[in-house]
């Protein structure tokens, strides 16, 4: 696999809860002084910036009124810590903000700037990928005058959503470090007193507090962590909390909730039931399509490709259709809809044929990542799916892909615990992985060294699982998008010129196959007399990963995959190979390499090569071992053979 | 640069244009018919019909320009789909909007119609002065075809900005229509290669009328249309402004007659605009604060006596006292005490608190109106105000003449930002005319690096030492990142660039050989694996300048422009390891571009025991048409195989 051409084609983005993206920050009043020199240096090390006071202080007064002020100073040490300041807010019907304001100190900590409510900005929340979102902003945009500066932030909400608290990370990522920081919550009767999740909070010291209807959780001096590369996500490790109340009030419902089948009952009942009504046409119309099969796998093929040829994906965020789905027969109307309505809809198609599917709420993304067995809040997810229950096992299906096979959700929902909505009730499933030896690619290929030191080639590339994801696409591309994509695969071919490609795509097995004849002038280089081959056109692995001198974060390998290659080559007229290297095998836990280059007649040889890589967390100590066997890889793909011409001799 | 200028041509005729006025939601038997586009069999959707329409009315007691316009789109793939969103940008400030209205679209299913219904017309405020209305179309399907019309309503004349015939997909048949009443004058330009179909001018008597004026206004009533426009190929690397070469006609007002009485010139010689810009408050009164900048200052910033060196001493001290906001803030709302005061700023105040500065220190310094390179070249024929969009300060100095821009910190005295290598600008001479003057970049951007490497058969490692120095543009980004990482970073970013095996065991930055236009680097380094048993192949380019050609493409379709010429070179001097002789050598190489505007050279020699590697890339062009293209293209490849490809073999004895 090529790292190269892991993002090839982009997504539509189908995020779904997207009001919860504006929730995070929240707090309190005491006056401090932001002086720089006030902050203890072992927070500075790593650090472009220091949250000298991150604080959010909740107040709950009923079931559906909620109060919260935000709180936040960072003094920013360089240009690439000004990211954290936040100088912005988000409010839409149902949450409305009560105070903003910011101050500017400068490195002394004498105030340079009182930034007030009038003169932030108000304008709508614009994601990139919505029609429309009824979100708005108000945003204030700081130009820094010198480093280091500190802005702080106040901002006092009111809302009738207690469904969403605020979650609360105690450092909010890379390369930033936190002084103090204090969460707080208070709520009027013991039924509504919050569950609250820690979360890998062994991380850090803290203080926890409890009187009478308060919780207050305090931090200090949390250093700062440098981002490296083939970590877990910071948030599977960064110490945080999950705030949930067991009854609540969301954007005009009532619930309680105490784990997920709650959840799942209240989503069926409020925001699912009597949307998957349809238009009698419409269901003579796709039950005519099905007329003849009986098998209910068979039948839901046929539904999920009519919903791909005559939908698409368009996003529309109002009010509670962050959460709730539009209805079937408006979908059908326009035959367009976000990720709930789509899916939505084809679940009407499906029970209009009489098979049955459950609405599936999942955190979606290349990143991995799974809903909380033990903690039902609103907050998690991002994207909606079905699951169809057949034979004993689920087939998950993504309803915003008008290309995706039926049953295969590639990278973006696989192997992870997400949501089940069943009329009776919530339930946490894994779907389905895809891993190592799974996600394959074969290729088989031949060239020939033409006597200007030019190839002539052939590749036949077979990739099943997620190299089948990162693949297919190319069916539906451009000629001019194809051909870069050849150009970026190979791209250890300079002047790579495409002469024919042809694709097939089988979506019963998954299974994607791509013929390509290659050209490249000049891929050989002369030496006096010789000739200087790199061997390995075809799949050349030069991927080694950073260079940590003292690594902090574990290594983590998301899926895994195995390339197998074969390869003719055909050497000009009169050249030989000096002396053949011997054959290469290499085993360790992350993976093995293979690979053997052997004669087949006088004038050509075979080279065969292996690369397995296994999904897998490895320790810190270990990502150098991993470093190590990569650079072996990528010094093996880079093998080069000296030619030598014998008749000259 | 294609670009004509529009000449208005009189053609009178009799005989009404007898195009029949398509009607909304009706499609032609010809638009029913239509499967493919013959004309280009790669386009996801193409335009059957576009017409646009200004003209001025009365409503309210207001006169409002009126846009109205009208489209059919027919989708041909999947891919094609993102042409069935659509928004409609429309402006406002605190005294007065524009309003968008009369909104319907329908998608047409072969003879089925799905008409777009109101709610599903969304309004989004893009930012204090600019919203839009945007809607996607129901029901659309591979054949749909698209078609929808909007009226715009706006009290700002200065918004008849003309019409785009040209976008990313072709059009079958693209109209523009104007009638504008005699009160208005706007110049007109005809951007891009493509011609018009149709160009017709006429007047027409007694159009207009206002209910308090008796006399009804002649219109020029303008007709313009193009059929068959190709789709507008993607950016490319290494060009100017696309807005240069895309098909377009462009409007701006010039002339105001008032109905009052009156005329209010906006743009209409040079002469004016010289004049206008002495006393505008934005600019040329911006540039009299004199007295204010003498108190401000310190006055040792005058004391210095070697004109050149009190010159640069004022623009370090401009460039230190200002945090550029990021924006350039030509036109509005320039205020440089203010800015001064608060010590951040817009290039245009920045760069007119630098004028004002240098004139002070005894100077002559004027104004430079500029375009970016992504804003697009002005034209020449006449004054456009909005080609413009950037302030730099034109200074002379012991007869030399200088381009001065205090916006970046890491600028130096003489050399404009990347961003400003547009070929010329206008300097605003008060004292006499305004003059075009030309932007020339330094000619010395060069990258060497120098070194020598020895083998050390015992451990297994290469060892050595390189010296990389860069000049003019090509020393700015790379002390952009010297001064925004710390030191560990930035070893480990060199190490990363120059491959997986190589160590930097120390590292310093030549002060001695260091300036403003100027970084010397100097390191040590070891190479781990590269001793194998018998034979030992080295690739002598420790560094690649280039990865992959940026040339790939078979044909270009915008010229190449580099904004400067550069240079990279590399010596290596290697010592033949001790018990081994040289095997073989990557062959010498030599290619140079036609008229000698660019070369390469390749050499590997065995000289007293050791293999001297020379290699030279060269650009001395700025600009190359796209007929030269596969001459740079083979060049740069020629370039990047050679980096990659050449191995030094040594063999035991």
């Amino acid at each position: 696999m090529n790292y190269k051409s892991n993002n090839l084609i982009p997504r539509p983005s189908m995020r779904m809860l997207l009001i919860f993206l504006f929730i995070l920050y929240s707090t309190f009043c005491f006056s401090q002084n932001y002086k720089f020199s006030d902050i203890p240096p072992e927070l500075l090390k790593n650090a472009n910036a220091v949250a000298r006071l991150d604080a959010i202080d909740i107040d709950i007064e009923a079931i559906n009124k909620m109060k919260y002020s935000v709180r936040l100073a960072i003094t920013v040490l360089n240009k690439d810590g000004d990211k954290w300041v936040r100088t912005r807010a988000a409010y839409d019907k149902t949450k409305k903000i009560k105070k903003i304001e910011a101050h500017i100190y400068d490195a002394e900590g004498n105030e340079i700037e009182h930034i007030k409510r009038k003169e932030f900005k108000d304008i709508a929340a614009v994601d990139g990928f919505s029609l429309y979102l009824d979100n708005r902003l108000l945003f204030y945009e700081y130009v820094p005058l010198q480093y280091p500066y500190t802005v702080e932030f106040v901002c006092d909400f009111e809302t009738s959503d207690t469904g969403a608290l605020p979650q609360w990370y105690f450092s909010s990522g890379y390369n930033m470090s936190v002084e103090q920081s204090n969460y707080s919550i208070s709520y009027p009767s013991p039924e509504l007193k919050p569950v609250i999740l820690e979360k890998n909070i062994s991380r850090i010291t803290f203080e926890k507090k409890e009187n009478g209807n308060q919780i207050v959780y305090a931090s200090k001096n949390i250093p700062a962590l440098k981002f490296e590369s083939l970590s877990p996500p910071f948030n599977t490790f960064c110490a945080r909390l999950s705030v949930r109340l067991p009854k609540f009030h969301y954007k005009g419902y009532n619930a309680e909730v105490d784990n997920w089948k709650d959840m799942g009952l209240w989503i069926d009942k409020n925001l699912l039931s009597g949307r998957t009504e349809l238009k009698a046409g419409t269901k003579e119309k796709i039950k005519a399509l099905v007329n003849g099969v009986d098998d209910d796998l068979e039948k839901a093929k046929i539904v999920y490709q009519y919903v791909q040829d005559n939908t698409r994906y368009i996003s529309v965020q109002i009010g509670i259709g962050g959460l709730q789905p539009i209805s079937a027969i408006e979908v059908d109307n326009v035959k367009y809809g976000d990720c709930k309505g789509l899916s939505n809809y084809t679940k009407a198609l499906l029970e209009a044929v009489g098979v049955k599917s459950h609405y599936v709420v999942v955190q979606a993304g290349a990143v991995k990542v799974d809903f909380d067995d033990d903690f039902a809040d609103l907050l998690q997810g991002n994207h909606a799916i079905l699951a169809i229950p057949y034979d004993g096992k689920y087939y998950w299906v993504d309803c915003t892909s008008q290309v995706h096979p039926f049953g295969f959700i590639g990278d973006f929902t696989d192997d992870r615990k997400v949501l089940v909505v069943k009329p009776e009730g919530g339930e946490i499933v894994r779907t389905t992985s895809y891993t190592n030896e799974e996600n394959l690619q074969k290729i088989r290929s031949s060239y020939q060294i033409t006597e200007n030191g030019s190839i002539l080639g052939e590749a036949l590339i077979e990739t099943k699982g997620i190299q089948y994801d990162n693949r297919f696409h190319l069916q539906g591309k451009s000629k001019e998008d194809i051909i870069a994509h050849y150009r970026s695969f190979w791209s250890n071919i300079n002047g790579l010129n495409i002469k024919e490609y042809g694709f097939q795509n089988d979506r019963d097995t998954v299974a994607f196959w791509e013929r390509v004849k290659i050209e490249a002038p000049n891929y050989t280089a002369k030496n006096g007399n010789d000739i200087i081959l790199s061997v390995n056109a075809f799949n050349n692995n030069g991927f080694v990963p950073n260079r940590y001198r003292s690594r902090k974060l574990p290594l983590r390998i998301q899926r895994g995959f195995l390339d197998e290659d074969e390869c003719a080559i055909q050497l000009p007229v009169g050249y030989q190979v000096e002396e053949l290297p011997s054959k290469v095998v290499k085993e360790t836990k992350f993976g093995t390499y293979e690979m053997a280059l052997v004669p087949k007649d006088d004038n050509s040889l075979i080279y065969k090569r292996k690369l397995l890589i296994l999904k897998g967390d490895y320790s810190k100590e270990e990502y150098n071992e991993y470093r190590t066997f990569r650079r072996f890889v990528a010094k093996n793909d880079n093998l080069k053979l000296i030619l030598t011409n014998q008749t000259n001799d | 640069m294609h670009k004509k200028t529009f000449l208005a041509v009189f053609c009178i005729s009799f005989t009404l244009i007898s195009q029949v006025k398509p009607e909304f939601g009706q499609l032609t038997p010809k638009e029913l018919d239509f499967v493919k586009y013959e004309k280009d069999t790669t386009a996801n959707a193409v335009y059957l019909y576009e017409k646009g329409e200004n003209f001025f009315e009365v409503r309210n007691n207001q006169i409002l320009l009126i846009t109205k316009y009208h489209a059919k789109i027919k989708i041909l793939t999947q891919e094609g789909f993102n042409q069935s969103t659509i928004s409609i940008p429309y402006f406002h400030n605190t005294n007065d909007t524009e309003r968008v209205g009369l909104i319907q679209a329908v998608t047409h299913n072969k003879s089925t119609k799905r008409f777009l219904g109101k709610e599903a017309i969304f309004k989004i405020d893009k930012s204090q002065n600019r919203s839009e209305k945007r809607f996607t179309f129901p029901n659309v399907q591979i054949g749909s075809i698209l078609e929808y019309s909007y009226e715009i309503a706006s009290p700002f004349y200065y918004n008849l900005s003309g019409w785009e015939f040209q976008s990313d997909i072709p059009k079958v048949y693209t109209e523009y229509n104007a009638k504008i009443p005699g009160n208005w004058v706007y110049n007109r330009t005809l951007i891009g290669t493509l011609s018009l179909d149709v160009n017709e001018a006429t007047i027409k008597k007694r159009c207009f009328q206002i209910p308090v004026v008796p006399d009804p206004a002649d219109c020029e009533v303008l007709k313009y249309a193009m059929k068959d426009v190709p789709a507008f190929e993607d950016s490319e690397d290494f060009m100017l402004s696309s807005k240069n070469y895309r098909s377009n006609l462009e409007f701006e007002l010039s002339q105001y007659h008032s109905y009052k009485g009156g005329t209010i010139n906006y743009t209409k010689t040079w002469t004016d605009v010289d004049k206008e810009f002495r006393i505008d408050q934005d600019i040329g009164r911006q540039l009299k604060k004199k007295n204010f900048f003498e108190k401000k200052v310190p006055d040792t910033l005058f004391t210095e006596e070697e004109p050149l060196q009190r010159a640069k001493k004022i623009f370090k001290f401009v460039q230190n006292h200002f945090t550029w906001n990021k924006k350039f803030g030509l036109w509005r709302n320039n205020r440089v005490k203010k800015a001064f005061e608060e010590k951040k700023g817009s290039v245009a105040e920045i760069n007119i608190t630098l004028i004002n500065l240098l004139n002070t220190a005894g100077f002559k310094t004027d104004l430079m109106l500029l375009s970016t390179r992504d804003h697009g070249l002005p034209k020449k024929n006449h004054p456009v105000m909005s080609d413009f969009n950037y302030i730099i300060a034109k200074t002379t100095i012991a007869g030399e003449d200088y381009l001065l821009d205090a916006s970046d910190d890491l600028t130096p005295f003489g050399i404009l930002p990347f961003r400003c290598l547009n070929y010329y600008g206008r300097v605003m001479d008060f004292d006499k005319e305004s003059y075009w003057y030309t932007v020339a970049p330094t000619k010395d951007n060069k990258l060497s690096i120098r070194g020598e490497l020895k083998f050390n058969l015992e451990d297994q490692v290469a060892q050595g030492s390189l010296v990389d120095v860069s000049t003019g543009y090509l020393s700015i980004s790379q002390k952009e990142k010297l001064s925004s990482s710390d030191k560990e970073e930035l070893i480990t970013d060199i190490e990363e660039a120059f491959g997986p095996d190589f160590y930097i065991t120390d590292y310093k930055v030549n002060e001695k050989l260091t300036n403003d236009f100027k970084l010397t680097q100097q390191f040590q380094f070891e190479i781990e694996d590269v001793v194998q048993e018998n034979v030992i192949y080295l690739d002598p380019f420790l560094r690649k300048f280039m990865r992959s050609n940026p040339f790939m493409a078979e044909k270009r379709n915008y010229p190449i422009d580099f904004g400067y010429p550069w240079e990279f070179s590399f010596f290596l001097s290697i010592s033949v390891p001790e018990g081994h002789r040289v095997k073989s050598l990557p062959t010498k190489i030599g290619l140079k571009l036609p008229q000698d505007s660019g070369q390469l050279l390749f050499n590997c020699k065995e000289e007293l025991g050791r293999v001297n590697v020379f290699f030279q890339f060269k650009i001395k062009g700025i600009q190359f048409s796209s007929e030269v293209y596969d001459y740079v293209k083979t060049l740069f490849g020629k370039a990047v195989d050679i980096q990659n490809q050449s191995v030094v073999v040594f063999e035991k004895t």
